[in-house]
């Protein structure tokens, strides 16, 4: 998952970061709010850890700038603060905030509030998904592209929730369909093949 | 020999619609008569020794088989007027009994590990057969799977004895 880290102490910074990629997350790190909404507003990201007081933009005013950008896939925020938590969560969730987090971060606790973020990003896309391959499969016959292509999206989602038996499913139809519309040595039958036999094998291992 | 635990229908509807993503209605049924059974799956445990049977109507096979991938209606309904559902219908039912076979595991506190061995798809072998006559234990479920047709499975404890 794509993550932005703000944060103005460098060296908590590149601590958060190195905790999210060990996770096998993709990070960029910021100094400051304003550099991180720019690069929001450029390419919004489905999580942004973020500490709250910070030069030009606190984290704060960071989530209300992200909770205002209209059309933009839902983002989760997770503040990381070391101000008494009491006095101030009251703005920070009436801000858009998710989730607080004290500092210093632990890493555990962190790494579980991002896999909860993960799961209701990946159930979100599924459901998106879903509903796009029902219009896909209204719409067009079951040799168009989009219909392998909604299945592959479909694929991807529960492959990232592990869920391998439904990705193999997704991928076995989407064998199938390939194998009737485009033949048996088509190269996206043939790439679909390869695809189902990794799946098998990564099961074999688990 | 303590009495084996058998699924509940909760227990099963929570696991197949976790695999489906779709909330299953589940609830307790009526043993299958053997004319219409169409799928029977076979668990054995790690010695290979036959422990539980699964046996559904083809209704079951053709929606689970379905939902798993989202395969549209008509071809289960297909599947259920000719008796007969497609090979990736049968391949998917077949990885839900196989996830399934985790319910089995616990009898009386001993954890046995079970496995599906096939899921056939026809009329159930006559020795098989027997074997539902007088199983240890039994669950029968009806199982309803929004956007599907309803389909009937009964787990089956075999009688070692």
């Amino acid at each position: 998952m794509r993550i932005y880290v703000v944060d103005d102490e460098n060296v908590t910074a590149k601590l958060i970061a190195s905790i999210l990629v060990g996770a096998g997350h993709e990070v960029e790190i910021f100094a400051d709010g304003q550099a991180a909404w720019e690069a929001y507003e450029a390419a919004p990201v489905p999580l942004v850890v973020t500490d709250w007081m910070m030069p030009r933009m606190s984290g704060v005013q960071l989530c209300t700038k992200i909770r205002s950008m209209y059309g933009a896939p839902y983002t989760n925020v997770i503040l990381v603060t070391s101000l008494s938590l009491a006095e101030h969560t009251a703005d920070a969730f009436k801000a858009g905030t998710d989730d607080i987090l004290g500092k210093p971060v632990d890493p555990d606790v962190l790494l579980r509030r991002v896999a909860v973020t993960e799961r209701g990003l990946l159930a979100q896309a599924e459901h998106v998904l879903r509903k796009n391959l029902e219009l896909c499969q209204s719409t067009f016959g079951a040799e168009h592209v989009a219909l392998l292509e909604s299945l592959e999206a479909l694929a991807e989602v529960s492959r990232r929730q592990r869920s391998y038996v439904r990705c193999r499913a997704f991928v076995r139809r989407q064998l199938s369909i390939a194998k009737e519309s485009f033949g048996a040595g088509d190269a996206r039958t043939v790439r679909l093949q390869a695809d189902l036999d990794e799946l098998a094998l990564i099961e074999e291992r688990l | 020999m303590p009495p084996a635990l058998l699924p509940t229908p909760e227990a099963f509807g929570n696991l197949a619609g976790m695999l489906v993503g779709k909330r299953l209605k589940t609830t307790r049924g009526t043993p299958l008569a053997v004319p219409n059974i169409r799928g029977v799956a076979t668990y054995v445990d790690a010695a290979g020794v036959l422990s539980f049977i699964a046996v559904t109507d083809v209704a079951f096979i053709a929606a689970v088989g379905a939902a798993l991938a989202m395969i549209p209606l008509p071809v289960v309904t297909e599947a259920i007027r000719t008796g007969k559902p497609s090979e990736a219908l049968v391949e998917n039912a077949y990885e839900v009994l196989n996830v399934a076979a985790s319910l089995f595991n616990e009898i009386e506190g001993a954890t046995v590990h079970v496995k599906v061995g096939r899921l056939s798809v026809g009329p159930i072998d006559a020795e098989l057969a027997k074997r539902l006559v007088k199983p240890s234990a039994r669950a029968d479920m009806d199982i309803g799977i929004p956007g599907y047709p309803d389909g009937k499975i009964s787990f089956v404890a075999v009688n070692k004895g």
